[in-house]
Formats: C-alpha cells, sequence, structure tokens
C-alpha cells in the first residue's frame, strides 16, 4: 500500500519510478499483442495478455493517484474483459479502436509519468467509442439466449481460498488491512470471514499491533498473479495462502466449450506456476551496469599492458607468467563479452514505437499500410539501440510518404489496396543488419538521374549503374517528392538518416525496382563502447582511425601530389583528386614526417567531407579498442571523437574523420603542446584509468 | 475531550444515564492509542455509548479496540452501544468482516 508520510517519501518516488519502468514494458507488451491481434491471432492467450497489460498498468496507476489514467484503462479494460469473454466480435472496427485506445493510453501514460498536463477531456472520443462498444454488446446480451452470457463469464472464473494473517508488526508500518481488503473486492466477488479469536482485553491489547486474521473467499476471472499483486507491499509482513478450487461454476457445456475450457484452466495453471517460481530476471539500474562495463574496459586495458609487457620477457625463463598472462587475457576477453551482453536489448524496443508512427502517418496521407516485423529479438547494445530511433524513424516515414502509393493509385497499378512495409533485424558478421522494404512505387531512377543532372550533381554526359543511380538519394538536400509535405521531402531526407548512421560507424544502401519497392538496408555495429581502430603513428603521437571509415592505405609518388594555392596539396588517384589532411599540421606535431611521399596516407571516406587522404607517418596494426568518451573525461574537442588507452598505457585519440578536412580548411584546428610533455587529455585520461 | 465527554445526544433518549462519547473524525493508526485509553475510561466508568456519526476515516487497528472494548463490556455484562454509525463506518466494519458482530452493537 503506499506510504505517505513524509519520513518514506523516498520509498514512495523509487515505487514510482519502478512502476513507470514496468508500464514502459507493459506498453510495448501491449503494443504487440494488438499488433497480432490486428494481424489476426484471435486467440484467448493473446487476448488475456492484452487485458493483462491494460490492468497491471491501472492497478499501479491506483496507487500514485493518477486519476485519469485509471479512468482510461479502466474502460480500456472494460471493453478487453468483454473482448476476452467473446461478448464483443474482434472485428477490424474494434481492432482499430483497441490501437487508438492503446497509443492514447501511452500518451496519459507519458504524461503521468512527466507530471504533465494533458489537453483537458484527452482521449474522451476514445472512450466513449470504448463505452459505445461496451453498451452495444451489452445490447446484444440482452438479446441472446439468456443462459449464453453467464456460461460464457463462468468458463473463465476461479474460485479462490485467500487466507490472510497480518504478522504483528504490519500496522505499524502503516499497511492497512481495510485498503488491501477493497482491492482485492475489485478483483471479482468476495466473502469475507475474519477470526478474532487472538484479540486480548483492551487493557492488555497493542493499539498498534495486528490481531485479526481473515479469510476470503474470492470468485474472478483475474489470474493468481493479480491476487497476489495485491498483497505485493505486505509480502513479508504476513502469511499468505492463496488456493484455487474449481471453476466457481460447472461447466455445463458440450465439447467445443470444454476445449476452450481446458485451454483455459491451463493458462490458469501456467499462471499459478509463473508466480510462484523463481524469478528469471532482475531489475538492474542502467548506470550500475555502465560502471561495469567501463570497469571492465579498464582492466581489459590493464590485461593489454601486462600483454605488451609480458612480449618482452624471455618465455623459458617465466613460462608460468606468461600462461597467466594468456589465461589473463583469454579470460578478459570472455569477460567483456559477457558484460557487453547484460547491456544488449532487444531491438524490440525501438521497432514495438514504429507501428504506432506507420499509423498515424498512414492516416494523415489518407494511405492503407501495414507494418510487418520480425527479428525484434535482435540484441545490440543499448548505446546503438539509443541511437537507432531516429533513422529509423525517418526511413519509415520515407517509406510512407514516397514509397507506398495511395489506395487508388495502388489500384490502378494492379497491386492490393493496402501497402506492406517489412521491418526487420539480424545480425551478421558481428554487426546488426536492420532493412525496412516497402511494396511501393520504387525510385525512378530516371527522374532522380534527370534531377541529379540539373542540379549539376552528376555531369551531363555520365553514365551510372543503377546502384549509383539509386544512392543519389543520400546525396544532401536531395529530394524528389512532389510536394513538399511536413512528412519528409523538405530535403531533410535520406542524407541526414546516412549521416546518422555513419556517426554510428554503420552502413546504409538502397535497392530499388522501380513499380515493385524498395529496400533500405542499414548495417550497424553491435556496440558503440569498442570499435575496430587502425593505429597510426605521427611524430611520437599515435591516432586511431575507425576501421570503417578507411578505405585504403598507400604510399603515393611524388609525381602524384599536386599544390592547390591556399588550399594545401592534393592527391592525384586514379583520375580523382583528393584533399590531403596532414595530421601533424593539424595537430601541430613537431617530429613527424612531413612529405606524404615518404610516409603513408590513408584515404578515409565520410558523408560530409567525401574521400579524404590523411597523411601519417607510419601504420602500426588494427586493433579493438575501448572507447572512453572525452567529453567525460575532458572536454570535447574538435576532431576527436573519443580516446582510449592502449597497451603501453599512453593514451590514444579516436579520429573523427569527417571533421577532419572541415577543420583543415578552416585552420582552427586544436594545437596539441609538444610530445615531450604529456597533454592535459592524456593525464587526465591515465589518471581516470 | 472534556468538551466532547459534556456533549449529550439528543437522539439518545433512551440512554439519558450517560452522555454519548463521540468517536473523532479521523480514526487512523495515529489515534490508536489515545482511542484506546479513552475506552478503558469509558469502560471503568460503567456503560458506553459512543457517536460515530462524524467518523470520516476508519483503520483496522481502531477497530480492534472498537471490538476489544464491545467484548470487553459484554463479558462485564455492561452495555455497550455504538450509535448513528456514518456510512463509512459501516462501510469499513462490513468490509472487514465484522458486521455481524458489530451488528448487536450499532443501532
Amino acid at each position: 500500500m503506499p506510504v505517505t508520510s513524509d519520513s518514506e517519501a523516498y520509498p514512495v518516488a523509487q515505487f514510482r519510478k519502478t512502476y513507470f519502468e514496468e508500464c514502459a514494458e507493459l506498453m510495448d507488451a501491449l503494443q504487440s499483442n494488438l499488433e497480432l491481434l490486428a494481424n489476426g491471432q484471435e486467440d484467448d492467450e493473446t487476448l488475456h495478455a492484452i487485458f493483462r497489460s491494460v490492468h497491471s498498468v491501472k492497478g499501479g496507476a491506483g496507487a500514485f493517484g493518477c486519476t485519469d489514467l485509471v479512468a482510461f484503462s479502466h474502460t480500456f479494460e472494460s471493453l478487453l474483459d468483454a473482448l476476452r469473454d467473446h461478448k464483443i466480435p474482434a472485428t477490424h472496427d474494434i481492432k482499430q479502436l483497441l490501437l487508438r485506445a492503446s497509443d492514447a493510453l501511452a500518451d496519459i501514460v507519458n504524461a503521468a509519468r512527466l507530471e504533465q498536463q494533458l489537453p483537458p477531456n484527452f482521449g474522451g472520443d476514445i472512450s466513449a467509442a470504448m463505452r459505445d462498444a461496451l453498451q452495444g454488446a451489452g445490447q446484444s446480451a440482452d438479446v441472446a439466449s439468456a443462459p449464453a452470457v453467464p456460461e460464457a463469464k463462468t468458463l473463465t472464473e476461479q474460485t479462490y481460498r485467500i487466507r490472510f494473517r497480518p504478522h504483528t508488526e504490519m500496522l505499524k508500518k502503516a499497511n492497512e488491512p481495510l485498503l488491501l481488503i477493497r482491492q482485492l473486492g475489485k478483483l471479482g466477488s468476495l466473502s469475507t470471514e475474519v477470526d478474532g479469536s487472538n484479540l486480548p482485553p483492551l487493557e492488555s491489547l497493542d493499539p498498534e499491533a495486528a490481531y485479526l486474521n481473515w479469510s476470503f473467499t474470492l470468485d474472478t476471472a483475474v489470474p493468481r498473479s493479480a491476487i497476489q499483486d495485491v498483497f505485493e507491499f505486505v509480502e513479508d509482513d504476513c502469511d499468505l495462502e492463496i488456493e484455487s478450487s474449481e471453476p466457481a461454476a460447472p461447466r455445463a457445456e458440450a465439447a467445443a466449450s470444454d476445449t476452450t475450457g481446458a485451454s483455459d484452466s491451463t493458462g490458469a495453471v501456467a499462471a499459478t506456476v509463473a508466480a510462484v517460481g523463481v524469478a528469471q530476471s532482475i531489475r538492474v539500474d542502467v548506470d550500475k551496469v555502465d560502471r561495469l562495463v567501463n570497469l571492465v574496459g579498464e582492466l581489459v586495458i590493464s590485461q593489454a599492458m601486462l600483454t605488451e609487457q609480458g612480449l618482452g620477457l624471455p618465455a623459458d625463463k617465466y613460462p608460468e607468467l606468461i600462461q597467466g598472462i594468456e589465461a589473463l587475457a583469454q579470460s578478459a576477453r570472455e569477460l567483456q563479452e559477457s558484460v557487453m551482453a547484460i547491456r544488449a536489448q532487444p531491438v524490440k524496443s525501438v521497432f514495438a514505437r514504429m507501428p504506432r508512427i506507420v499509423r498515424e502517418l498512414a492516416a494523415t496521407l489518407g494511405k492503407e499500410v501495414r507494418i510487418v516485423t520480425s527479428g525484434e529479438m535482435t540484441e545490440i547494445d543499448k548505446t546503438v539501440i539509443e541511437q537507432l530511433n531516429d533513422p529509423l524513424t525517418h526511413m519509415i516515414r520515407n517509406a510512407l510518404d514516397h514509397g507506398i502509393e495511395p489506395p487508388v493509385e495502388r489500384i490502378a497499378a494492379g497491386k492490393v489496396r493496402q501497402g506492406t512495409i517489412h521491418l526487420s533485424a539480424a545480425q551478421r558478421s558481428g554487426r546488426i543488419v536492420i532493412e525496412v522494404s516497402d511494396d511501393g512505387r520504387g525510385i525512378n531512377k530516371e527522374k532522380i538521374l534527370a534531377k541529379a543532372k540539373a542540379r549539376g550533381l552528376v555531369p551531363a554526359g555520365a553514365n551510372l549503374t543503377d546502384d549509383e543511380i539509386n544512392e543519389l538519394i543520400f546525396l544532401p538536400a536531395f529530394s524528389t517528392a512532389e510536394v513538399i509535405s511536413n512528412i519528409s521531402g523538405r530535403g531533410v531526407g535520406m542524407d541526414v538518416v546516412k549521416r546518422n548512421v555513419q556517426a554510428l560507424g554503420g552502413r546504409i544502401s538502397v535497392k530499388s525496382r522501380f513499380g515493385h519497392g524498395s529496400s533500405f538496408t542499414l548495417s550497424l555495429p553491435l556496440t558503440l563502447a569498442v570499435v575496430d581502430g587502425m593505429v597510426v603513428s605521427v611524430g611520437r603521437e599515435t591516432f586511431i582511425i575507425p576501421l570503417v571509415a578507411i578505405v585504403e592505405n598507400l604510399r603515393p609518388q611524388t609525381a602524384d601530389i599536386h599544390p592547390v594555392v591556399g588550399r594545401g596539396h592534393v592527391l592525384a588517384l586514379r583520375g580523382e583528386y583528393l584533399p590531403l589532411v596532414y595530421l601533424h599540421r593539424l595537430f601541430s606535431i613537431s617530429d613527424a614526417i612531413g612529405d606524404p611521399c615518404r610516409g603513408i596516407v590513408i584515404i578515409v571516406q565520410s558523408e560530409s567531407a567525401g574521400r579524404v587522404g590523411i597523411v601519417v607517418d607510419e601504420l602500426l596494426g588494427q586493433q579493438q579498442v575501448v572507447v572512453k568518451s572525452l567529453e567525460a573525461n575532458y572536454e570535447p574537442v574538435d576532431g576527436i571523437s573519443g580516446a582510449t588507452i592502449l597497451g603501453n598505457g599512453r593514451v590514444a585519440l579516436i579520429l573523427d574523420v569527417a571533421r577532419l578536412h572541415e577543420i583543415d580548411v578552416r585552420g582552427t584546428a586544436m594545437r596539441l603542446p609538444p610530445p615531450d610533455a604529456p597533454t592535459e587529455t592524456e593525464k587526465d585520461l591515465t589518471h581516470a584509468a | 475531550m472534556t468538551d466532547a465527554m459534556m456533549t449529550m445526544n439528543p437522539g439518545a433518549a433512551d440512554e439519558s444515564q450517560i452522555a454519548a462519547h463521540p468517536l473523532p473524525q479521523m480514526l487512523d493508526l495515529t489515534q490508536a492509542a489515545q482511542l484506546r485509553d479513552e475506552m478503558i475510561q469509558l469502560a471503568n466508568a460503567g456503560d458506553i455509548l459512543l457517536d460515530a456519526s462524524g467518523v470520516e476515516r476508519m483503520s483496522t487497528p481502531c477497530v480492534q479496540i472498537l471490538l476489544a472494548a464491545g467484548r470487553g463490556a459484554r463479558a462485564a455484562n455492561r452495555s455497550f452501544r455504538i450509535m448513528q454509525a456514518s456510512e463509512l463506518f459501516r462501510t469499513a466494519i462490513a468490509d472487514l468482516g465484522l458486521r455481524n458482530e458489530f451488528e448487536n452493537w450499532m443501532e
């Protein structure tokens, strides 16, 4: 029961936080199950699962005084109850109403969580529609022959015998049996027997001790877990026994009904087993997991240092030490993978938001679209999940706005009225691949090419392959929408998606058949906490260049380097001229190799800067490095995306290749102090390590 | 409580020998100790007549005390009456499963 005294305000805040965390999960489950229902999965299990989600949201809301939430979810719950009792058929209209109610409920939950005020009578139209549907069912139930309704009800009802014996101290903790009993009464038909035999005479009575015990008989359709939930806050302060007996009324139905009854009782048993079983998962604060990930990162760095030191030891003199170092390396790697797995989450949390976007946008655009998802349980690191929402939303919107045609156009093209968007996720070669495909009109390559030529993005006589033409849609400010809508097509299009995806170390590509649809494929690293990098040296400094950005490495001939007045040098490479960025100039490193023909040029590619050659002294090797945030440990530095600590204990900065060329052109690079003295960043990070 | 003790309830004509003791508006956990002391005091004085018309909040601890007071009076062959119980009072007694036992004492 809610604790309201000031001294115990903290637990209430804690309970509230937990409630809203659970709400998010419940709403995700609700959304997924409603999608299943909408796609024709109308079995009892799905209907029960939908009901349970709304019921649990409502239950918690009452405890925290969220009256709007309770009122709305109550109507929602009543409609679902009628639906699972088959008093209302799951028609298309009802399913759509449930989806709208779920969207509204999500908004109300969100407003309650943020303690924001919603517009007056928010969701009132949906509540009214739900009440109308209920009322309609009531009328039809009256019209139907008398036994039909009660039988439908008794089939799912169970009688529970509940014994509740508060421990002597329970009342002192501000737990009130009266409120528990009333809560219990809301679950069904309740009869109460009290045992007051332990009550002492007035003179020896402790006014705050609990002396009464209760036995209840509850006829209800809710699962045992819902009864346990009532006693959730007092379970350590009382003895509680819940026994279920035979269904409340004998089932006098034919074989068909018996089958339904059997599956119901199986469900009840399963629910009981789940309720009394040992919890299979625990809830842990993300901060704690992040700390663990960071600590393991430090451990891996220390292990890399030890390994490097070990390499200098004669193997015959210290065989055990070297063996130990190797074993440590193995364990550290496994530990790191295990910890990263803890923080991994299914992409479901992001996918679950998409059906609503599709629904709302389809309504706005007057299109009929359904979304089919698969591979939602594919897991990726939460750092990536957090960044996935925006690009994915944009891609879905793009598919709806530009891909899927209006119903009339689709029918004219010989397609079904309703368009389909497939959203899938899968793990391939250590990356996650997300695909958004639609069966819309596809990319009109002629139109794209004509537009690109008109804008001078492609030379007039150029001969491009189909894939190259498709790639044009990723060019900045390239929009072919005939009507600029507020959904997409404001020139803030796929180029933004591509830039965001690349910022995550990902890639995006498109395949399309004109008239048949398009398919966008997004490939992302499984985590942002470690990165595969090329370790390079410039003078006495070491940098990391993310491998994903590197196209090739080469040592150019003097003849290939050409000066450009006021703009440094360009490298002529197979008929293309690439600007060169000298890292030693950019970061004022004094003892580096100045001539690219004696050093190495690394060709990197980024969306904003295109292909650029980075001049370094030497390639030291490839390595997977643990990313340390510069923002968190020092301050943001332009041209640097993060830092890492190498096996020799030195800090290496990870280059933000997309920014290097621009900084070089502006000449505003940060200047590093002479390499003899450790930099501020280095000192800070070494200390932090 | 002294003022309250002085209050005579006009509805209690047949109980004219004793004054109706008004129960406090809030019969919650914080009131339990005081209620017990008052009940002991009233029991020592003889028959008990309680006025529950103003009760707006009920709690199990206070119900336990009233139950003990009623049982104590019955054992001592004294009268124990609760008059004009508010709706909230009656509902709480019923919800706790004590209607049968309290019925003997309530009007």
